[in-house]
């Protein structure tokens, strides 16, 4: 029984007041909130067993070991981390300075009867499945890619690295494209956002002194969200690094030494729709699921950082209000 | 008193968005183009088990995980500076950003092993387990868009804490965070991934979720990589179902998105 000076003290402090059903409520809370960070542990140790014969076999050498042979059950990730890194980072650098670019003419220069429909464009755009575009991308891209693109690369700047050899259509260089062409309304999503939680009133006091829109826009708006625009591109390219069937469908599933762009490929994530469930032997099954921990860990790594720089208020294309 | 950067920058700026844009559209243009003739050519008894499946994944995966996403986003809501909501907090936005392949493998090596099939049961935890972060993000954004004047009004009339939250913050929340609940679900409903090696997809119409089931991104992925002219009306069909769902739900949110702005002024 609560005494007469309990009660007291629990009128005084009416917010803080605890009653059974509160107790009830914040436990189940708790637990359902747990779940969250127990599932990536889970997630983590799940897949550490399933490669368990893989990792028994080679160590850490699978990371930087080459070759990918079923029949001798020989298998290393180097050239799939090679794809993937290759992949996502032409992916990014085409898409994130356009998409960070088309953010800030969006915020500052648009006019206003055309920001409503233009945002409502790149969130459609954004929300398309990766299976879609993959769909758009080995009907319509790649037999573009293969009779008109990558011949005018070779005759133009062929001297690149990397564009030389025989031009077939899915290629390292089309799953690039097709990742830029998926990330770039990402990104401007998440950049837009990130210069519209800018604080307004820096903006205000240099137009309030005269300066030009372009001015706050290069001199003011620009350094102020550098960092988390740095964040938004390294956001992309974690989504590039993950996307495993958009990928599959045009990279052209070849594993092997990268000798050209414009030869097929393979990455950490796309060699997993071709190859996981018809594996044959079980270290090829410990293998990919090894890859798929590879890929789990550069993932989170790359999404981790971006996530630090760009703070926390910025959500992600897909889940916004 | 302008200098020429002042108009060639912008112009510039303009430039780069179109030049990205570009491609973007034209895909959107592709599918809607090749979509709509599908739409007529395609079989849709063909296409029947998909619909089905994407449906019935869907929403067994809304069973596990929006009521555990909404619980979890309520905790970080509730108490958002303990060491628990910080570390979820930061865990569940990194679990967003996690490819969804890893989910479809994990799950394979969880549920598919050890019951020794492939089934519909095991896509709707797949893709339940891409769905809760999401959930449990945009539950805790849509508590905290409720004014705090409103969260606490209940408080001081001596209510407890879950009674404030579930009859106001949440009635008062609601248009805001069901939209958002459902974009966060189309968005999950559109993924091959999880589903290839746990849903795995079936030629014949199944409402069995014990039994390995279609769904239409995986439609998408295997037809569209098939020979011949039936195959690929049903990926292009199936394509366009996925984009007018990811259009209709963008439509609405914008519909509410708008009469709350006008609401709140």
């Amino acid at each position: 029984m609560p005494g007469p000076g309990r009660n007291a003290s629990q009128e005084a402090n009416t917010l803080q007041r605890t009653d059974s059903g509160d107790r009830w409520y914040r436990l189940v809370l708790t637990i359902a909130v747990t779940t969250v960070p127990a599932l990536l542990l889970v997630l983590v140790w799940q897949l550490w067993r399933d490669a368990g014969p893989a990792i028994e076999r080679s160590g850490f050498g699978f990371i930087l070991g080459t070759g990918w042979d079923p029949v001798q059950d020989e298998y290393g990730a180097a050239e799939l981390l090679a794809g993937t890194v290759l992949t996502a980072g032409i992916a990014t650098g085409l898409a994130a300075p356009l998409a960070i670019a088309g953010a800030f003419w969006h915020e500052m220069f648009a006019p206003s009867a055309l920001r409503r429909p233009l945002a409502a464009l790149v969130d459609l755009l954004a929300a398309v499945p990766g299976v879609v575009y993959g769909l758009w991308g080995v009907v319509v891209m790649v037999p573009w890619c293969r009779a008109v693109l990558f011949p005018a690369l070779q005759a133009h700047i062929g001297w690149f690295p990397g564009l030389d050899g025989i031009v077939y259509g899915p290629s390292l260089l089309a799953a690039s494209l097709l990742l830029a062409v998926m990330m770039f309304p990402f990104i401007l999503v998440t950049a837009r956002q990130i210069l519209r939680a800018l604080p307004a009133t820096q903006a205000a006091a240099a137009l309030a002194l005269g300066a030009t829109r372009w001015e706050v826009a290069r001199y003011v708006l620009f350094p102020a969200a550098r960092r988390a625009l740095g964040g938004a591109a390294l956001l992309g390219a974690g989504r590039a690094v993950g996307e495993a069937i958009a990928i599959a469908m045009v990279v052209g599933a070849s594993h092997g030494p990268i000798e050209s762009l414009l030869a097929p490929g393979y990455t950490l994530a796309s060699v997993l729709p071709h190859e996981f469930a018809e594996a044959t032997s079980a270290v090829q099954v410990a293998a990919l699921s090894y890859a798929t921990l590879i890929l789990l860990v550069v993932a989170v790594t790359t999404n981790a950082v971006a996530r630090l720089l760009v703070g926390r208020s910025i959500g992600d294309a897909g889940a916004r209000r | 008193m302008s200098r020429p950067v002042d108009r060639i920058g912008p112009a510039l700026l303009g430039a780069a968005l179109l030049a990205g844009l570009l491609p973007g559209v034209l895909a959107l243009w592709g599918i809607s183009t090749r979509g709509l003739s599908a739409f007529g050519a395609v079989d849709w008894g063909a296409l029947a088990p998909a619909i089905l499946g994407t449906a019935l994944l869907t929403l067994g995966a809304c069973l596990f995980a929006v009521p555990l996403g909404v619980a979890a986003g309520l905790y970080l809501a509730e108490y958002p500076h303990t060491r628990l909501a910080r570390i979820s907090r930061f865990v569940g936005d990194v679990l967003g950003g996690t490819p969804s392949i890893v989910i479809g493998v994990f799950v394979w090596g969880w549920l598919v092993t050890a019951t020794g099939r492939f089934s519909g049961w095991s896509g709707s935890v797949a893709l339940a387990l891409v769905l809760l972060p999401l959930v449990m993000r945009v539950t805790e954004a849509g508590v905290l868009a409720v004014p705090v004047s409103l969260r606490e009004a209940p408080l001081v009339l001596g209510w407890p804490r879950w009674r404030a939250t579930l009859s106001v913050t949440l009635r008062a929340g609601l248009p805001g965070l069901s939209i958002a609940l459902l974009i966060a679900v189309a968005r999950v409903a559109g993924q091959a991934a999880p589903l290839l090696f746990t849903a795995l997809g079936n030629p014949y119409l199944s409402a069995d979720l014990r039994e390995p089931m279609a769904a239409l991104p995986l439609t998408v992925f295997a037809d569209g990589s098939a020979p011949g002219a039936a195959a690929q009306d049903r990926a292009w069909a199936a394509a366009l179902l996925l984009v007018l769902i990811a259009a209709l739900l963008g439509i609405a949110a914008r519909a509410v998105a708008r009469r709350e702005e006008a609401r709140d002024g």
